[in-house]
This record gives structure tokens, sequence and C-alpha cells, in this order.
């Protein structure tokens, strides 16, 4: 058993170990693509390197405002939204559950995507961006939010309703304190969702100045192709703050995902 | 009743409008414009009717791409929901590496698609490639290939990194399942002389069937949609071989074929509509979406 173990381990992390080492290796070693360690170790070279000729930091800055401005609207968005639909039991909130389900399973229409934002000059805008990423997350997560607010009794509502509390107070004051711990699910969710993406900025924001990580990664690869020390070093840098937040967010993370997808 | 007032349609609106604005309404419209002539500055002047799916059909390029789509979302299909279910079993086990299998197991997951489509371009290349590299080590050099140009196995391989990539995910929303599962329930099953196998098909099984109809669902629908990972290993080549419907959009899109591109869409909306709809009404016992 611990030997299958071991040989699932392995094929997971191959790929991975053989990114980290050879991105420590200088170019000529680096190309053989080997596992063995680097006989010379050549790592703040190569990621130095990489974070000028890659034009890094433009990119980390215009992916980190996309992601976080997105994250953010997305949690108060769709937690006001579940809010409604979950407590509101009428015939409206019953359609929207139905359209929402729709948007679960269906994909994005990425030409009349493109045209709509071609109508409204929002082609190569942050804005357009971020509405995509809000519109394109929208149903799943107030899917996972309506399943959480379940959990929460109306009747703690109805005291603070007795209370006095304003309809806002109630939702910001009371509510939202309570969702911590799925609104920390979602916000890893749709940070790897909008920090990983690749198709949005590769129609949207498909300028150099406004590249995001996904797409210098890809561009640079087509121009070094074979200098596979500063691809890999590449690698790394996009992957990293994905994989800190995931240190520390790991648990939320699967939950969220349960509590989304089992239930649906 | 005065608890209504709490719940206002303000709270709703701000998301649901940007929804139904960016994702719903050119979902929609997509229907009109895959009957148009739409041209690369997004003008028509005229319904076609079936113009634009006939021009697909016919183009040869493009079958190849739905081909491979549908071996992609089978193959991706079988072995993420296949390889989800053995290795959910498998880390449900107490071992002492059963945690760090779990982490281990999800962690691709949470990687970016581009990046590990580019280092899996490493892995696969011909000469010095990982994979190469260990199959002439262990002597199985008839087994060596040209993993991303040659046209018969370009798909397989493909599917292999996507399955590399969204394992985890199935394993996590089994584990999930199988943890909701009373250990009673497998205890009696035992004492009445159940076989492991007797016990999985008649009890785990049944009582796990909305996930495995969910992790169905997900990998069918994530195989249809593919395009970041197929893109970055190959860009749909050599030639169109490993082309897929969201490359063949792209594709169009860039030749400013609008009305094609709008139609290959609109099929792989109605693809996606028709595969659920029966995994549902297949899996799905209480009929519910």
């Amino acid at each position: 058993m611990e030997a299958v173990a071991l040989l699932i381990s392995c094929v997971i992390a191959v790929p991975i170990y053989l990114v980290v080492v050879n991105s420590f290796k200088t170019g000529a070693e680096a190309s053989d693509l080997r596992l063995s360690l680097p006989t010379k170790w050549n790592i703040w070279n190569n990621y130095s390197d990489v974070f000028i000729s890659a034009k890094i930091p433009q990119a980390l800055w215009n992916t980190t405002i996309l992601t976080v401005v997105s994250v953010f609207f997305i949690i108060i968005f769709c937690s006001l939204s579940a809010y409604f639909i979950q407590r509101r039991d009428n015939r409206v909130s019953k359609l929207i559950q139905t359209i929402i389900i729709a948007g679960l399973i269906l994909p994005s229409s990425i030409i009349t995507t493109y045209m709509l934002m071609f109508d409204l000059h929002l082609v190569r805008t942050y804005l357009g961006v971020i509405l995509l990423y809000i519109a394109g997350n929208y149903a799943f997560l107030t899917y996972v939010y309506i399943g959480f607010f379940h959990s929460i009794p109306r009747e703690l509502d109805e005291a603070a309703i007795i209370d006095g509390v304003r309809p806002y107070g109630l939702f910001w004051k009371i509510i939202f304190p309570l969702l911590k711990p799925i609104s920390a699910s979602v916000l890893i969710i749709a940070f790897m969702s909008v920090w990983n993406d690749f198709t949005t900025p590769f129609y949207f924001l498909n300028t150099a100045s406004r590249f995001t990580l996904s797409l210098t990664v890809y561009f640079f690869f087509g121009q070094h192709s074979s200098d596979w020390n500063l691809v890999f070093a590449d690698l790394i840098i996009v992957s990293l703050p994905v994989i800190i937040l995931y240190l520390f967010l790991q648990r939320y993370i699967v939950e969220g995902l349960t509590a989304g997808a089992v239930k649906s | 009743m005065l608890k209504r007032q709490y719940y206002r349609y303000s709270m709703l609106a701000p998301g649901l409008c940007i929804f139904l604005v960016f994702f719903a309404w050119p979902a929609i419209s997509n229907f009109f414009y895959a009957f148009t002539n739409l041209d690369s500055t997004f003008k028509y002047t005229r319904l076609v009717g079936f113009d634009n799916f006939i021009s697909i059909f016919e183009d040869s390029g493009s079958s190849i791409a739905f081909k491979n789509t549908f071996i992609f979302t089978l193959v991706t299909t079988i072995s993420k929901v296949g390889l989800g279910f053995l290795l959910a079993n498998f880390v449900n086990i107490k071992l002492r590496s059963t945690n760090f299998l779990r982490s281990a197991l999800f962690f691709p997951v949470i990687l970016s698609p581009i990046a590990v489509a580019l280092a899996f371009t490493a892995i696969y290349h011909p000469s010095r490639g990982f994979l190469n590299v260990l199959l002439q080590s262990v002597h199985l050099d008839f087994l060596t290939q040209h993993w991303l140009t040659n046209r018969h196995i370009v798909m397989y391989s493909i599917s292999f990194v996507e399955t590399w990539k969204w394992t985890g995910l199935t394993v996590i929303l089994f584990l999930a399942a199988l943890q909701t599962i009373p250990k009673e329930l497998i205890e009696a099953a035992k004492i009445d002389g159940a076989t492991s196998w007797q016990q999985k098909r008649h009890i785990i099984f049944p009582l796990i069937l909305p996930v495995v109809n969910t992790n169905i669902i997900l990998s069918l629908i994530g195989g249809l949609k593919v395009f970041d990972i197929v893109y970055a290993l190959t860009g749909g080549g050599p030639g169109d071989a490993s082309s897929v419907i969201n490359t063949m959009v792209f594709k169009s899109f860039s030749q400013g074929r609008n009305g094609e591109a709008t139609a290959a869409s609109l099929l792989l909306f109605v693809f996606i509509l028709i595969l659920v709809t029966i995994t549902n009404k297949y899996l799905n016992k209480d009929n519910r979406g």
C-alpha cells in the first residue's frame, strides 16, 4: 500500500520537481532537462533575468489589480445576492435560482461577449475584464453562498429586526461576519480562477502593457523556448502567489468546493 | 410583512445585473448571430440560415476539431472519474502518508493550466524529455514517441496533462462523499458476509451516486470547453491534428469569420446541454438538477 502511495506521489511530484530544480541551473545544464541537482547553482541570475526580460513587474501588477478587485466584488455581490435569494421565498427568487443553475452548466459565449465588450468600448480595459470575472464566477459562488445561508437561522434576522436594526446594518454588522468561513472558501476559489485564467486576458487584454502573468509566461515561452532555466523560473514566479495562498487557506478550499459541488 | 423589506432587491441587483449583461446576454444573443453573416467588424447584413453550420461541417479542419473534442472529453472523463474514484478510496484508508497524499493529489488543481502545460512540453520533449528518457532507461525504447507532434497520439498526450491537473478535484469530491457514509453501515454489511466488492457495488456506490453524477458532469463540461491546455501544449497542431472546438472558435475569430465562430460556440453550448441532460437523467435518481 505504501508503495502505491509512493508511486502516485512520484507521478505528481516529478513534473513539479523538474521545473523547480531546472529553474536553479545554468542555461546549458537546464537544456538537458535532467532531474539531477545543479552542478552550478544559478538561482539569482535566472530569477532576476526573468524578472526583467519577461516584464514580470508590470504583469504582476496587472494581475494583482485584476484579481484583488474582482475577488473583492465577487465576495460582496455574490453574498448579497445569495442572501436575498435564500431568505426571500418568492417567485423571483425561485426563477433566479433556476437561472443560476443554468449558469453553472453553460459555457460563456466568447464571440458575442467580445461584441458586447466592443460595443461598450470595454475591450482592452481592466473594467471590462473585471466585469467578465464577476459575471463568470457569479453563478457558482452565489450557489456556494446560498448553501451556507441555510445554516444561519432566520430567527437571528428576526431578533435583530425587533431590535430595530436597518436592512443593510443587519447584513453587514450581523450576517456578513458569520460568513467568514465560506467567504474564505470563496476568496481562494475566486482568486485561483482569476489569477490562473488565460482565456479572458487572451481575448480581451491583448496588448503588451496590459498582459497578465498567464499571458507573459505564454509569450515568453514562445520567444525563449530553448532557455529552459528561464522558462521554468517564470513558471515558478507565476505559480508562487497561488501556492502561498493555498498553504494558508487549504482547509477552506476543500470545504468550499465540496459545499458547492457535492450539494448540487 | 415588515420582514420582507429587510431582503431588498438592491441587494440582489448588482451581482445579478452584471451576470445577466455580461454572461447571460452574450449566451442568448449567440443564438441569433450564429444564423447571420457576422463579419470581422461585428456587422451583419442578412440572415443566412444554416450556412455557417454547413461551412463548419464541410471544413475538414473543423471535423477534426469536433472529433478531437469528443475523444478528449471521453478519455479525460473516464480517467478523471475512474482514477478519482480509485484514489479517493485509497486515500480514505488510514495510512501514515494519507494526509500528505491528499494534499499532494490536490496540488496540481491550484496550479495555472498554462504553467502546467508548458512544464509538460519539457516532459514530452522527444529527445531529452523525462518521459522518453525514462522509457529508454528501463529498456522500453520502442515505446518512446514524439508525444506532441505525432498526430495519432497527440490528443492522448494532452488528455494525460488534463488528467494530471484535474484528477485531484474529483478525488476531493469523492472523498467528501465517502466520509459521509456511516461506518455502521459497512460494519453491518461485513457481519452479514458481504464481500469487499459487494459492499462497493450495493452500499457505497448508490450512496455516492450524486457525486459520481457531479464529477461526470464537471469532467464533461471541462472536456468540451477545453482551450488553454491545448493552446499552450500544441496550439492545435501539428496542422489541425489536435485542434478542438474552442481553438477552432479562436481561429475563426482571428480570421474575422465571426458568423462561423458564433455557430461553433452555439454547437458547443448545445453539446454541453445534451450531455449534461443525459447524464442527469440516468444518474440523478430524484431527477433534480
